[in-house]
């Protein structure tokens, strides 16, 4: 079937206007390439963690081993060069009750229970406020 | 021996015909997107190695693999489609932009099968006897829906507003 003249120039207006261009080509395989990539990189993940893993598993029982060991002597060492106790062990209901069932009176029992002061050595020409108060005479 | 397309064989392909196999595909998918998934799943295949040792016309066949791509979208089979009027399709001359929008209008009012005729003929520059190979019809056919096409889309262009007094 022949095309007419004015087909033909119909035709070359039409061919006038052009196509736009589409996107960028598609890149080769990019899923796989994608794919790869990832699995390489969980591959590296991995293999640092087993590592980190491996690492920690040799160092640090060393470290805990030597670091408990070490407690354990300074332990040791700070029970036998403790100081002694120098005041008796500080009142409780229940040492309070002990003595109460212990002792052969009431006033016994208190006298008992008493805490003593503490003596706390002071400078020379010092005096404690309680001992400046009590010497003080109040007028009322 | 096969012929596997290399990537610049692949990219020179995708740039000649490129514009003229995503306007085919805009024509029968509807939409962009479709479209443009149709066309780039077809240079996917060639540079995934596709064998073109058999084809004898690669500009018919990569129209033809365009054309089965969408073909192959039950989502276009099912529907009849619908063209999208926002993008545009050509790069008009003279940037007359109202001509493009009115070259647009007037394909949509084609039926489907003239427009592809027409597309294959004009823009992608296949003769009638490659459109009846593609489009498995005969080349009369493919030659009577073009005159028909043709004169369908000139007295859309041109009667209402003269836009091709000066063609």
């Amino acid at each position: 079937m022949p095309i007419n003249d004015d087909d033909k120039q119909f035709e070359l207006y039409l061919k006038r206007f052009r196509p736009l261009a589409p996107d960028a080509p598609p890149s080769e395989r990019p899923r796989h390439s994608g794919t790869r990539r990832t699995l390489m990189q969980a591959a590296c993940a991995v293999a640092a963690v087993v590592a980190l893993a491996a690492f920690a598993a040799t160092v640090f029982p060393r470290i805990t081993q030597t670091r408990s060991s070490h407690v354990a002597e300074q332990s040791e060492e700070h029970t036998r060069n403790a100081e002694p106790l120098l005041y008796p062990p500080p009142l409780t209901i229940g040492t309070a009750n002990a003595l109460l069932s212990t002792a052969p009176s009431f006033e016994t029992a208190l006298d008992e229970i008493a805490v003593p002061s503490q003596r706390i050595p002071l400078p020379k020409g010092k005096h404690s406020a309680l001992a400046v108060l009590g010497k003080e005479e109040t007028k009322l | 021996m096969q012929h596997q397309p290399r990537n610049a064989e692949v990219e020179l392909l995708y740039r000649r015909h490129g514009g003229a196999l995503m306007l085919f595909a805009l024509a029968m998918a509807g939409d962009r997107g479709r479209a443009q998934d149709a066309v780039q799943r077809v240079f996917l295949r060639l540079l995934e190695g596709a064998n073109l040792r058999e084809v004898v016309d690669v500009r018919a066949y990569l129209f033809t693999s365009v054309r089965n791509a969408i073909l192959n979208d039950a989502k276009v089979r099912r529907r009849s489609v619908v063209l999208e009027e926002e993008s545009a399709w050509f790069e008009p001359p003279h940037r007359d932009y109202a001509a493009e929008f009115n070259l647009r209008r007037a394909l949509a009012t084609l039926s489907e099968d003239q427009r592809e005729v027409v597309i294959l003929h004009v823009w992608g520059e296949l003769t009638f006897i490659e459109i009846a190979k593609a489009l498995e019809i005969s080349a009369n056919t493919a030659a009577s829906r073009y005159r028909y096409a043709l004169a369908k889309l000139r007295q859309a262009m041109c009667a209402k507003e003269n836009t091709c007094a000066n063609q």
